[in-house]
């Protein structure tokens, strides 16, 4: 299931609105993912994505989800350096 | 009346309402039209993305460390413009202040300029437990790859003044001492923008 982070927002900022995010995604639209399927976060059509953002949303779902949370490559640099800066990789 | 003359001031003012955000939604609801602005101007997609997301963490640290527990004013002032293909950018606040921040979590530091040094270089929070603290790290980061401008970022007696791109083997060189401390966070950007081919 490829989710389209963009349909948070265009700027994504601070820890509560990505931990809303997060358990929003959950409770709407990940209750319904299958055994076993990956879930890919895609986050091309976004704007800005900041640390602060990018770490509570992407944590949640790393703990909930673990090696089935993939990222979808992206050449936006405020992703790139995002996930850097909380240790995150891209899948492929 | 300046940001920084405010961020100084024994007795503050509101800044001017176009500058001032008293709350967090005041804030981001300025912040979130930052990067489609400065897109609208012609500036060059990525490099808006990145230099939004640096101010956003800047922003948004007022809040974040803040809240509620401000002393006098407060919220911010964010202040930004683009004249002659440079972004000016000034993010203040009236809040603890990094030292204060961090000597809760990290006791052996002892000044403000020990405080910044660590705020800039390493992964900590004035929010521990919680596993936060990348804010700082990220700007300086991201101004690493950043060609042309200047960043000056004073909390307390401490002052980092450098031109970018910044180098992040010599952060504790760019830290001084300030002629007139302050006691929350004054921030200011300015940012030769890249434009669209």
């Amino acid at each position: 299931m490829r989710i389209d982070i963009s349909k948070f927002g265009e700027s994504l900022l601070s820890r509560p609105a990505g931990r809303e995010a997060a358990l929003a995604l959950q409770a709407n639209v990940l209750r319904d993912l299958k055994e076993g399927e990956v879930v890919e976060l895609d986050f091309g059509k976004v704007l800005v994505l900041t640390p602060s953002w990018g770490d509570e949303f992407i944590t949640f779902l790393r703990e909930q989800y673990g090696d089935r949370l993939k990222i979808v490559a992206s050449t936006n640099p405020s992703v790139q350096l995002t996930l850097k800066t909380i240790g995150e990789k891209v899948s492929a | 009346m300046t940001a920084f003359e405010w961020a100084k001031t024994e007795t503050p003012t509101e800044p001017p309402a176009e500058f001032y955000c008293k709350t967090s939604d005041v804030w981001q609801g300025r912040f979130t039209k930052v990067a489609p602005l400065l897109i609208k101007q012609g500036v060059d997609h990525k490099f808006a993305a990145l230099i939004t997301a640096v101010i956003g963490e800047l922003g948004d640290n007022c809040f974040a460390h803040n809240s509620p527990n401000w002393i006098d004013l407060p919220g911010c002032w964010f202040q930004w413009a683009v004249d002659a293909g440079e972004l000016q950018c000034i993010i203040a606040d009236r809040g603890r202040g990094i030292f204060s921040s961090l000597k809760r979590v990290r006791p052996e530091l002892h000044t403000d300029s020990e405080a910044l040094l660590v705020a800039l270089t390493e992964r900590v929070s004035g929010r521990a437990p919680e596993k936060r603290g990348n804010g700082l790290k990220f700007a300086v980061d991201a101004l690493h790859s950043i060609a042309v401008g200047s960043v000056l970022l004073q909390s307390g007696t401490a002052r980092m003044g450098a031109e970018l791109p910044l180098d992040q083997s010599r952060i504790e060189a760019y830290i001084g001492v300030a002629e007139m401390p302050l006691r929350g966070v004054y921030c200011e950007l300015h940012i030769q923008m890249k434009y669209e081919n």
